[in-house]
């Protein structure tokens, strides 16, 4: 008897992936734990095992779809057996991303639109009252029970053509009969802006945020011109950045620190740590090590904001950014304030190792309560860290440049100092604590020695 | 409406008593030293051979059907089978004295009729004309599978004479169409009911009761106008004495105008014979003493003309005495005085078909007629008068027997004789020529072209509706729609001469809606005629003339009337060109007008009716510029062609072609829609006369909504490119089509169907038809509330594609209230 596969769950935020490669093709056989298939989820690859033996009889979706978590993927059986009765995985009614509209359809129509509705191309400006709303002269029925607001095959590809997902159009409040969401909503919304950005409604309902309009009108750059789809981790990325910069209120702090105890003990380190197995350790781990420690005394920087709470957490989960060949990922080390300077630096190479080579798992990326980023190695002497939201904070770690420091004997040493960029929501943190968080965290790092022993 | 006669009170209601001359029933004599003489004793002893073979064939093809073999040829036919067992000597002493160029149209029960015809032909015809046809014939495919059969052990055919391939030819032809093959006479696309092989004068047959009985008024009018030679033979049953059809074409065919009217140098009526098999059951019911009243069916005659149809009751019976009447008949055809109607007594000893236990009737009267067996007596006469010796009879026999042995054995092969592969049939629908004339000789016309009054006449006007300023021209002096339908009507006469045109008022004052004015001055009569109101034999033999070659247009001054053609246009028009493989051509326009403000029967739009039936070309045009461009496309194909008007428009001026009206030829290119109007934010397609009250809501939109209405014209309902409608639609996304067809069952449903399917991505929301109500079409006065009127087109648009800020509907045009029109069926 033939049976199938289910994607697994990947993790408790994980609602689809996409199935990047099957690494059985139909026809072969499979044992149970043989990897199936490769999938990436919205932070990562992962290898899905099967769990039956025989033969691969059917892909029921296909390299490239996205796929509803806990859908059948494959059929497993019997060479020749029958699959007819089974169906592909990835249709629609079970994709988990079309989340019902919050409010009953009935009464959307004597609601008042979210957005006021725009009159058509060249209509008259005055002209904007709701078609729904419009009079009727006794005895003329006119549809006013409306049902099933949609949104009509035109707008959805009017929103694929501008990179936006169509679950999103069910947010939109449509003017078309009955509700439903018609061309002009999603020009309106992509004129407003009003698809992309994550609104407080969206975000209580859990709803799937959008990009905005980006690239819609087409270019007429000569030369080729290659395109790449928005999907998976690029995807992600683009939601969460952009809403990031929508949702909060965020401003980056410049400072820098005496960089002379990381360079002393890093150098002691390279010469005599081998025997401890701290050889590797680097001035970036230290960094995290002390933001981590200093985090401890600073709970309203380790904190999320969330829409009606800031909640503030006594453990310091310590994301860090690691660039990858499908982009930007963001591991997370939990409890990075209760673990050795070596744990820590072992960590992270451990994570930014299996990140760069996309094997990360949900797990490793679970969302953090603080983040540090490094362009230092590339010279950056200082920019602005975009937030990890509902994290209120992030460290940029920047270039180690010469500083000119006054010294007590009124002459100018030059001092190499590590320079820190510290991007925080103004939302929860306001300007003086976070200078002071910026200002103690310098305080360590210049003496890091001590710190050390702290 | 000649006007040279004159209805005298005093004659009609003069007191008197009508007097019908006798009608002469089975008067032949036997006289073999007459018929010796006549025929001579080959003719006669081959007479016999026809016979028999004929027998033979429908047992053969009885035993099939009843037991799956025959002479241990297994086959299981699954399709028809009318055998005529019984009838052989009525189709054998009719054909004896045709030639290939008289014709017979038939019925479904017509193979015997078929080989009697080709057989008297084959042995008429000399060898190289036969050798021709055969080798020419759908490319000579029906000869290669003969041949191949030939030259076999126990043959004795092999050195056979052309005549003799040629009797295999149609034996085997005929079974392989009765078995569906594509090597059958018609390709296997006619089958058993609709076989027929024209080069030798048999022609088609009929699986409608009565079906040639106008069909073939056609051919004969086809022969008299075109000045061909042969007569033409209506083979039906004496149950189709109770069709319409029957009665119209014989109404059509007596019509007195050919004696009076028509140039003398013609030669009178069309040379058309109703030959009535009368078997005396039409299925199970008796015409005779249960369906009927007439008793004598010859007496039908006296029903239609002073010469009560030259009708006589003939002795089916006996072949000579049917060859006989033949003769006289020809002679009667010959001088201009049909037409004619002869009630062949015969019997069909056979059942219906062989599924038919002839539980109607008893098996005494089947006992009877066995005993009086035709082929028996015949050649029992034969013998008694020394015309044949047993033997040579004998020898006949065997000779059939092997003859339809080895065109069983082939046609039953499936290598040797193959089907049709399933998209071929797609191929026969339209024959998609064209064709200048259908004829080389010189069209018959009484002026030139450039003297007709009317041509002088439309020289003056303005053949752009507006003038330098955008202004409308006045209406006397615009060139309207009916004037673009008589430019491309008088072109072709001038052009084809075998194109004719008549139905109901079309000559002296120009039809009803003056589209022919000035037709009458230019045509002889019998290029363009008034018919009696036979609407279904209008069309018949509309039918009948076409596939003789002939172009015809005929008339039914509403739409409305085509319920009374209902039979011609659905199934005989429309089917002939592929039911012949192609061997057929349909050059027939049936013009037709939609109606408006005379009520229910006269002011409908059926023209989504026409759009279900396979194998009808189907026109509306709703311009002058589109009218002339689209009759001249019509009048220059051979496919046949429902030409539908609307007479709420054979007055408008040209208002979207720049340059107005061509006063040349020029044709509108088949199955393309035209942009009457650009736009981009929403579709509206229309048929028909619709288009107007499109275009003012096109303006209502712009003005009032700021929506800019793209207006598409269908032009066309078969064939149609939906690519122009596609290309509207990706751009505006939204698409209302309109038509004055009611709502239920419009082909705009079809279109909307297709336009779902084929830019379903492109819809912001579904296409929405806007038709009648599904009522009557009320009075005049009431007609606003039946027929799509601007207000609808704004209030569905508002309803159900794209509400229109501040807009204030007027009438319900609801998804609920289509619901509500659904579910009450109103």
């Amino acid at each position: 008897m033939a049976e199938t596969v289910l994607l697994p769950q990947q993790g408790n935020s994980v609602e689809s992936v996409i199935l990047l490669q099957w690494n059985k093709a139909e026809g072969e056989t499979v044992e149970t734990g043989e990897v199936l298939c490769e999938v990436e989820t919205d932070k990562t690859t992962m290898e899905v095992e099967s769990t039956a033996s025989g033969t691969v009889l059917k892909h029921l979706v296909q390299e490239g779809d996205e796929v509803p978590v806990k859908t059948a993927i494959v059929v497993i059986g019997a060479p020749g057996e029958s699959v007819e009765q089974f169906s592909s995985g990835s249709e629609p009614a079970a994709a988990p991303a079309a989340p019902a509209p919050a409010a009953a359809p009935a009464a959307t129509a004597t609601e008042a639109p979210a957005e006021p509705a725009t009159p058509a191309a060249g209509a008259p400006a005055t002209a904007s009252a709701p078609a729904a709303e419009s009079p009727a002269p006794p005895g003329i029925p006119t549809d006013a029970a409306r049902s099933v607001p949609g949104a009509s095959p035109r707008a959805r590809m009017r929103a694929a053509a501008a990179s936006v997902d169509s679950g999103a159009l069910n947010n939109l409040a449509g003017t078309g009969p009955g509700g439903r969401v018609i061309e002009r909503d999603v020009n309106d919304a992509l004129r407003s802006g009003t698809l992309g950005v994550e609104r407080a409604a969206d975000k209580a309902a859990g709803r799937e945020r959008v990009t905005p309009e980006r690239g819609a009108t087409p270019t007429s750059v000569p030369g080729e011109v290659t395109e790449f789809p928005v999907q998976g981790i690029r995807k992600v990325i683009a939601e969460r950045m952009h809403a990031s910069l929508a949702s909060t209120a965020q401003f980056t702090l410049h400072g820098s620190a005496d960089a002379r105890a990381l360079q002393t003990l890093r150098a002691r380190f390279k010469q005599d740590g081998s025997s401890l197995g701290l050889e590797n350790v680097t001035i970036n781990d230290m960094v995290m090590y002390a933001a981590a420690r200093t985090l401890r005394d600073f709970p309203e920087m380790n904190a999320h904001f969330l829409e009606r709470v800031i909640r503030r957490f006594s453990r310091v989960d310590l994301s860090f950014a690691v660039d990858t060949e499908r982009g930007l990922m963001v591991p997370t080390i939990a409890g990075a304030d209760t673990i050795s300077l070596g744990a820590l630096s072992t960590r992270i190479k451990e994570l930014a190792g299996r990140c760069t080579g996309g094997k990360a798992t949900s797990d490793d990326l679970s969302p953090g309560t603080f983040t540090v980023t490094n362009l230092g190695s590339f010279g950056v002497e200082y920019f602005t860290p975009v937030l990890n939201p509902p994290q209120v904070a992030i460290l940029g770690i920047n270039t180690i440049s010469l500083k000119a420091v006054a010294t007590r004997e009124g002459t100018v040493d030059h001092v190499p100092h590590l320079g820190l960029s510290l991007t925080v929501d103004h939302q929860a943190v306001d300007g003086a604590p976070a200078a002071r968080f910026l200002q103690e965290l310098s305080r360590r790092i210049a003496r890091f020695d001590l710190l050390l022993a702290r | 409406m000649p006007k040279n006669q004159i209805i005298s009170p005093e004659q009609v209601r003069k007191r008197d008593k009508l007097k019908i001359d006798p009608i002469p029933l089975n008067q032949y004599k036997p006289d073999i030293e007459k018929e010796k003489k006549t025929y001579g004793t080959e003719r006669l002893v081959r007479a016999y051979y026809d016979m028999a073979t004929i027998r033979l064939f429908e047992t053969m093809l009885n035993d099939i059907k009843m037991t799956g073999s025959w002479e241990g040829i297994e086959y299981n036919h699954a399709g028809p089978a009318h055998l005529s067992i019984g009838q052989e000597s009525a189709a054998v002493g009719l054909a004896m004295n045709l030639d290939e160029s008289d014709f017979i149209f038939g019925s479904h029960r017509s193979h015997g009729e078929i080989l009697a015809k080709c057989y008297s032909a084959i042995a008429k015809l000399d060898e190289k004309a036969l050798q021709q046809v055969m080798e020419t014939y759908l490319d000579g495919d029906i000869l290669r599978v003969v041949e191949s059969g030939r030259g076999g052990p126990g043959d004795s055919g092999k050195a056979g004479s052309i005549r003799d391939v040629a009797e295999d030819f149609i034996l085997y032809g005929t079974l392989a169409e009765i078995f569906a093959r594509v090597t059958g006479i018609n390709r296997g696309l006619g089958g058993s009911m609709h076989a027929f092989f024209a080069p030798f004068g048999s022609m088609p047959n009929n699986a409608i009761v009565g079906g040639s009985g106008d069909i073939a008024v056609g051919a004969a009018l086809y022969k008299r106008i075109n000045r061909k030679p042969g007569v033409v033979l209506a083979n039906i049953g004496d149950a189709s004495a109770g069709c319409g059809p029957v009665w119209e074409g014989m109404m059509i065919a007596a019509m007195e105008q050919y004696r009076t009217l028509w140039p003398e140098d013609l030669g009178g009526a069309p040379p058309m014979i109703f030959n009535f098999f009368n078997n005396f059951y039409g299925m199970g019911g008796q015409p005779v003493g249960e369906t009927m009243g007439f008793q004598v069916l010859a007496r039908l005659g006296a029903g239609v003309n002073p010469e009560n149809m030259h009708a006589e009751r003939v002795d089916g019976y006996n072949p000579l005495a049917v060859a006989d009447a033949i003769t006289r008949k020809k002679n009667v055809l010959a001088q201009g005085r049909g037409p004619v109607l002869l009630d062949t007594v015969t019997y069909r000893v056979s059942g219906h078909s062989p599924s038919d236990a002839s539980t109607y009737r008893s098996r005494e009267e089947l006992e009877l007629w066995k005993e009086t067996d035709a082929i028996a007596g015949y050649r029992e006469y034969l013998l008694k008068n020394g015309i044949a010796r047993e033997t040579d009879l004998s020898e006949l026999d065997n000779r059939i027997r092997e003859k339809l042995i080895r065109a069983t054995s082939l046609a039953v092969d499936l290598e040797k004789s193959p089907r049709m592969k399933g998209e071929d049939i797609g191929r026969y629908m339209f024959s998609n020529t064209k064709a200048e004339a259908l004829s080389e000789a010189e069209p018959e016309v009484l002026i030139p072209l450039e003297e007709n009054p009317r041509v002088k006449q439309l020289a003056g006007k303005e053949r752009f509706a507006l003038d330098g300023e955008g202004k409308p021209v006045s209406r006397m002096k615009t060139y309207q729609l009916r004037d673009g339908l008589f430019e491309a009507m008088i072109h072709r006469f001038y052009k084809d001469p075998t194109m004719v045109a008549y139905g109901e008022e079309n000559r002296d004052w120009g039809g009803a809606f003056a589209v022919y004015r000035g037709l009458t001055e230019a045509l002889p009569y019998h290029r363009l005629f008034n018919a009696s109101i036979s609407e279904g034999a209008i069309v018949g033999s509309g039918v009948g003339y076409a596939l003789c070659g002939g172009r015809a247009v005929v008339e039914l001054m509403y739409n409305d009337f085509m319920g009374r053609a209902g039979d011609e246009i659905f199934n005989q028009m429309s089917k002939w060109q592929s039911m012949s493989a192609g061997v057929l051509k349909m050059p027939l326009v049936v013009r037709v007008s939609v109606g408006s403000k005379y009520g229910a029967q006269h002011s409908q739009d059926w023209s989504s009716i026409t759009a279900h039936i396979p194998g009808l070309k189907v026109y509306f045009p709703s311009t002058p510029y589109d009218a002339k461009g689209m009759l001249n496309l019509a009048l220059a194909g051979t496919d046949p062609v429902v030409f539908f008007e609307s007479q709420r428009i054979y007055d408008v001026g040209e208002l979207f072609h720049q340059g107005g009206v061509p006063e040349g030829y020029y044709e509108i290119p088949e199955g393309q829609p035209d942009i009457k109007r650009a736009g981009t934010d929403l579709t509206i397609l229309t048929v028909g006369a619709t288009l107007y009250r499109a275009l003012e809501a096109a303006d209502i939109l712009q003005e009032k909504y700021g929506l800019s209405a793209e207006v598409i014209d269908a032009r066309f309902i078969n064939p149609l490119d939906p690519e122009v409608i596609l290309e509207s639609v990706r751009k505006t996304g939204r698409i209302l089509l309109a038509s004055d067809a009611v709502e239920r069952g419009s082909f705009l449903y079809s279109l909307a169907g297709v336009v779902t399917q084929l830019a379903f991505d492109y819809l912001d929301a579904p296409p929405v038809v806007v038709g009648s109500r599904n009522w009557i079409t009320p009075a005049s006065e009431l007609e606003d509330l039946f027929f799509p009127q601007k207000e609808w087109f704004l209030d569905a648009i508002h309803e159900k594609i794209l509400p229109l800020p501040g807009h204030q509907v007027t009438t319900v045009q609801t998804n609920g209230e289509l619901a509500r029109r659904y579910r009450e069926g109103v």
